[in-house]
């Protein structure tokens, strides 16, 4: 058993560790687009007061009027101008996003801990109903469960989306730490620690937490995807957020007849571009990092 | 009794405790979350002798606990209850909107497992080349688009930009226009030209032997299959891509490069053989992606299947119904993990359980 000398990952090295996070952005094509992408729409969604020329419910325009100068990407049946609206709904999205990832992360990482820790019992059974709900399609659940949020008023599709979507995240997680802690409780610096007389919780907060949360950072990105997808499907059922909030889901959902699409194709155009890039550029962040963190792929890179 | 039987043995019995699980986790949305009343708060706008009669129907005044019994007893003998709509077992409505999600999800399948080996497989091949760049773009970008919106777009190109190019030529024209309808595979399947004897409608214009109305079937099944397929494809490429690049460090790979077979044979007879087999349980894995997309695709091209019958439930209100979809999903769900994860084991040599 060789004893490895953890990286101390202590405050002390964060520039350290902020100047390889920014090195290896810049060597990846793909991963520097992504992150780029994202900046914007993080940007758009912090000072979307200052950057939308208009409010994301206020009758400005004429009746479906053509992109032009005033409107930049056009207006809708009542007016309203399409490019703030995609302005504002970028706050929407990344709240869904964000909420969606907090949630499951809270929940699949430290049940994926104490299953792979503690073993026995507790770990069959979370084995077992986590393999049971893995395979859940969540949109199903985000439906019933924005039928039955009603009660939260516009929070519900965020609370839906962040449930259904956690449902199927939480035993991924639980997964990939449940695996991950399996190794590392064998390593030569736990068994040390444990020898040492450190408690569990020690143990686990010290030693093992740590070393298990960077096998979760390649799935945040695709479970942000897919909150994002999961409220945008919501949307196109009807089911989504309501107006006046601004959302991409439901701007699509409004223009989504063939005549409409035909007629004033900018209505389904650009927030169905927005979704796009959002989902995009977090699956490239996912798909870099994957490429980082996977096992059966890194071995053998070497980088 | 050997590994593999009393692998398979296990894991059929333990579907028994998974189903269990689901049932009741869609028992407690559906029943136990706030909101006394799920008729009343699917619908507020019922007047108190209706939601009444609903609730006797449901059985909601009796105890939750029996509830929850007669719920999964029924739940297990596909006892849905009377739609509010339509007055129809809602049994008998699930088993009428069956066919189409099949046939659906068939083609999708059908377009969208190979096209995701092909590409995963010259993706990992000429890893970090333009053509694995190329691929990794389009699987990743296939992944984001939300489906209903590559419905909408490969309706909008097909059945009017392409044709709308050869406006001048009536031939072409009416030509495009039947090959990519715009209009749904409901109206192409409920012309009353065929008996529906097995619900799946290809099959019963093969069984009339009606081969033109086959061939309309399949012109109206192209454009939703293909969106679904696309998705489908993607996750698998991307997962064969994986493999390969793992198959190809191998070995034996080396071994047989060793040997003096081509590089070709190498590369796909070898390691492509090996990167595929862990895709079947991926497949079964990704059912849920399948249905979600099927939902969405059912409802753009108005596919008049299990999605777009959970959709018109939701739109109308109809509590019974969507409760029976649920269960029927979560079902489908279950057996179809547990069937993908025997495929895998009986393909897979080196897993002994």
């Amino acid at each position: 058993m060789d004893l490895k000398i953890q990286e101390s990952t202590s405050l002390v090295d964060l520039k350290r560790i902020f100047q390889r996070v920014f090195s290896f952005i810049r060597e990846n094509k793909s991963l520097s687009v992504g992150v780029f992408t994202l900046g914007i729409i993080i940007i758009m969604a912090l000072f979307a007061d200052w950057i939308a020329p208009y409010g994301y419910a206020d009758r400005v325009g004429g009746r479906y009027d053509p992109p032009n100068q005033d409107y930049l990407f056009g207006t809708t049946l009542l007016g309203y101008d399409v490019f703030s609206r995609i302005i504002y709904g970028s706050q929407v999205a990344l709240i869904i996003a964000f909420s969606s990832t907090i949630l499951a992360l809270s929940l699949g990482v430290p049940l994926g801990i104490i299953s792979g820790y503690f073993g026995g019992k507790i770990d069959r059974l979370l084995t077992l109903i986590a393999d049971s709900i893995y395979s859940f399609p969540s949109l199903l659940l985000a439906i019933t469960l924005a039928i039955y949020l009603s009660v939260f008023g516009i929070l519900k599709v965020v609370a839906a989306v962040a449930v259904a979507v956690s449902v199927v995240y939480i035993p991924t997680y639980f997964r990939v730490v449940r695996g991950q802690v399996l190794q590392i409780k064998e390593e030569g610096y736990v068994r040390a620690a444990r020898s040492m007389g450190a408690g569990r919780l020690t143990i686990l907060i010290r030693y093992v937490a740590p070393n298990v949360l960077a096998s979760t950072i390649a799935i945040i990105p695709f479970n942000m995807t897919d909150a994002i997808l999961t409220n945008a499907g919501l949307a196109f059922l009807g089911l989504g957020i309501t107006p006046p909030t601004a959302d991409w889901g439901y701007d699509v959902y409004d223009a989504r007849s063939l005549v409409k699409v035909r007629a004033y194709p900018w209505l389904i155009l650009f927030p169905g571009l927005m979704i796009f890039l959002l989902s995009f550029s977090l699956s490239l962040i996912g798909d870099a990092l994957n490429d980082k963190f996977n096992p059966i792929i890194s071995q053998k890179n070497g980088k | 009794m050997g590994s593999l039987t009393r692998f398979v043995a296990t894991r059929i019995v333990l579907l028994v405790p998974m189903i269990w699980l689901l049932v009741t986790i869609v028992f407690f949305l559906l029943r136990v979350l706030p909101g006394a009343n799920p008729a009343l708060v699917m619908n507020p706008k019922l007047t108190a002798a209706q939601v009444e009669a609903i609730s006797e129907s449901l059985g909601l005044e009796q105890p939750l606990f029996d509830q929850y019994l007669d719920f999964l007893w029924d739940s297990i003998t596909f006892d849905l209850g009377v739609s509010y709509r339509t007055n129809i077992e809602i049994t008998e409505e699930l088993l009428l909107a069956f066919g189409p999600t099949l046939m659906l999800a068939t083609f999708g399948i059908l377009i969208g497992v190979p096209l995701g080996i092909f590409m995963g497989g010259v993706a990992g091949a000429n890893r970090e080349g333009y053509k694995d760049h190329a691929i990794r773009l389009f699987t990743i970008g296939i992944y984001s688009i939300p489906i209903f919106l590559v419905g909408i777009f490969l309706q909008m190109f097909f059945s009017f930009f392409i044709p709308d190019l050869f406006r001048g030529n009536d031939t072409i024209y009416y030509g495009l226009k039947e090959l990519f309808p715009p209009v749904s595979l409901m109206d192409a399947g409920n012309t009353g030209e065929f008996p529906h004897v097995t619900k799946v409608w290809l099959i019963d214009t093969i069984l009339a032997l009606r081969f033109d109305l086959t061939l309309d079937l399949l012109t109206h099944l192209m454009m939703p299959s293909l969106a679904l397929g696309m998705l489908i494809a993607g996750v698998i490429a991307r997962q064969v891509r994986t493999n390969m690049i793992f198959h190809l460090e191998q070995d034996y790979v080396h071994f047989a490069r060793s040997r003096g077979i081509p590089e070709k044979t190498v590369k796909y007879r070898y390691a492509l053989k090996n990167s595929v087999v862990p895709v079947i349980g991926l497949i079964s894995l990704q059912f849920a992606l399948l249905l979600a997309g099927a939902i969405l695709t059912e409802t753009t091209f108005n596919i008049p299947g299990l999605g777009r019958y959970l959709f018109q439930a939701l739109q109308e209100k109809d509590f019974p119904a969507v409760q029976g979809v649920m269960v029927v999903f979560v079902i489908i769900v279950s057996i179809v993990s547990v069937v993908g994860d025997v495929l895998y084991a009986l393909l897979d040599p080196r897993i002994t359980y």
